[in-house]
């Protein structure tokens, strides 16, 4: 295994030199140049913590991306394609505009992290030294959590909670139903991405259902929780627009969760056991498997950090960013995840450059669509406090709320939607 | 929908009516200085926070471009979110925890910051 320099890296990535405007592999050697910040993972966490350090730093510091994929689909607003109001490619973003603001880049899978080398091995085994590192791999789903399912299982019942393939199969698996069908989705337990996301995702199954047509077909979600988000405006907009169409059982009605079968279509809980022509089974979850790999995370699965700095608790050159973090009161989210990373990059260039530091801010809000325009909101700001990340003032949707309030919800949900891309992608 | 049109801040109220909005913005207006000595290195991090919406506004977004806007009339509005007197619960729940100086520092980054997108 050899120490990756900028010329042999630049060939192995395919990047050109061009875009790299300093050497990012050098060794760690004394009189280096610049200090060197790598951020695994290209999400909503990684690319915004890799930009705002990039732009804020102006060059003082080298900053690598380290994200397998060139194209990013975001899971958020996945949904609005489920229901037929966005196409995939409304969803896919790229990075040139990342690499323009300063960022090296780099498509390629980042294999493990070495913390007393304070290093990173890529797949193909070539290694990134770094001063500070940036994880944010997002989620891993815990297939067993539901007995009967598996990776192979998500071909026949997909979980789509990662975008791409397995939302565009469960949208054709979702416009081939027939009247009459039964769609069964098997709901996450906390802690998981995007806690309106499951509930979202039956008003966008219960409309494109209602917009075809369909009189006798029914959505069952059998959740694991006994309460979920937004529940009372969600309840009483599916009873508005969709009535009888979605029934939620929680575990006091189904009595719990006892698996699936994909070869037959079945969902089996205590109470019954259904056939369903599409099962959408959404697993628990954990951080992503680097991270886990390297340490950082706990027996919850996820990574516990500092609510100051973001700074993970196990290791002090390493954040933690995103859906992988245990962000005490903040919901999982992309709003979240960009939230997350602004602090996390004032606190690596306060260390770094001795630029000045701030305490730490954070805010979050959540849009759902329940209907064509009428969509509803949750949100907070967010301080440390009581060791954890703490909501301070917030707000949620009403019951009852006038039309143009919730039309003018969606109109700001795909405004937020072009910002906050914007803010992540350049 | 009424329309208040808050110098470059457009408002599209839902809840207030735009006449009770400007005549809240009148009661405010003679309390409301520059931000001479404003902390910019705190602003330029606080408006951070900003960028997750407001960083690709068009003429027609419900989400405004604040770039720009004069510091002034940045603090009026900011202070009528946090007074509640402008409706939108987001912007109220930003705006609730910025301190006048907070909102100050803001004030003076977006007057001069530029546009990204």
């Amino acid at each position: 295994m050899t120490e990756m320099t900028r010329r042999n890296f630049s060939l192995f990535a395919g990047a050109s030199l061009a875009t790299l405007s300093t050497p990012l592999f050098a060794p760690a050697v004394l009189g280096q140049a610049k200090p060197r910040v790598v951020v695994i993972g290209g999400g909503p966490g990684g690319a915004t913590v890799a930009r705002y350090v990039a732009k804020d730093s102006a060059g003082a510091v080298d900053v690598t991306l380290i994200e397998p994929l060139k194209n990013f689909t975001t899971c958020f607003f996945s949904n609005l394609y489920v229901g037929g109001f966005r196409d995939m490619k409304s969803l896919r973003h790229n990075y040139d505009k990342v690499r323009k603001g300063g960022v090296n880049v780099v498509n390629v899978m980042a294999g493990a992290v070495d913390r007393n080398k304070k290093q990173i091995t890529l797949a193909g085994g070539a290694r990134v030294p770094y001063d500070r590192l940036v994880i944010a791999p997002g989620i891993d789903l815990k297939w067993d959590s539901v007995p009967g399912y598996s990776e192979a299982a998500a071909q026949i019942m997909p979980h789509a909670w990662k975008p791409g393939a397995q939302t565009e199969l469960l949208v054709k698996k979702l416009n081939a139903l027939k009247d009459g069908d039964l769609i069964v989705m098997v709901a996450p337990p906390n802690p998981f991405r995007c806690p309106p996301g499951p509930y979202e995702r039956a008003s966008m199954f219960a409309h494109v259902l209602k917009k075809k047509g369909h009189k006798k077909s029914k959505i069952i979600i059998v959740d694991p929780k006994p309460a979920f988000s937004k529940q009372a405006v969600f309840m009483e907009g599916w009873e508005k627009h969709y009535p009888g169409m979605i029934e939620w059982q929680d575990p006091k009605i189904h009595g719990g969760i006892k698996g699936v079968d994909p070869k037959t279509g079945q969902v089996k809980t205590d109470f019954a056991t259904y056939k369903a022509a599409l099962a959408n089974v959404i697993p628990a979850q954990m951080a992503g498997k680097i991270a886990r790999d390297a340490g950082l995370a706990d027996q919850s699965g996820f990574c516990p950090i500092d609510p100051e700095s973001m700074k993970s608790k196990v290791d002090a050159n390493i954040f933690v960013v995103g859906d992988a973090a245990i962000p005490g009161d903040m919901p999982k989210s992309a709003f979240a995840a960009n939230s997350q990373a602004k602090v996390a990059a004032m606190i690596i260039r306060a260390e770094l450059t001795k630029s000045r530091a701030f305490p730490a801010r954070y805010s979050n809000t959540c849009w759902s669509l329940i209907a064509p325009d009428d969509d509803i909101k949750i949100g907070a700001s967010y301080e440390p406090g009581e060791g954890k990340i703490k909501q301070g003032t917030g707000f949620i949707s009403q019951k009852g709320e006038a039309a143009d309030i919730r039309k003018q919800n969606y109109k700001e949900s795909v405004d937020w939607y072009n910002g906050i891309v914007a803010d992540i992608f350049g | 929908m009424p329309e208040a049109t808050a110098g470059q801040i457009s408002i599209r109220p839902t809840l207030s009516t735009s006449r009770a909005i400007a005549a809240y913005l009148l009661t405010i207006a003679g309390g409301v200085t520059a931000s001479y000595g404003a902390d910019a290195e705190l602003g330029r991090y606080l408006s951070s926070e900003c960028m997750t919406c407001h960083g690709t506004a068009k003429a027609d977004s419900t989400i405004p471009n604040i770039f720009g806007l004069g510091q002034v009339h940045f603090v009026e509005v900011l202070r009528a979110y946090r007074a509640k007197a402008l409706p939108n619960p987001v912007m109220q729940t930003i705006a609730d925890r910025l301190n006048d100086e907070d909102i100050a520092a803001l004030a003076l980054y977006f007057e001069t910051a530029k546009k990204p997108n």
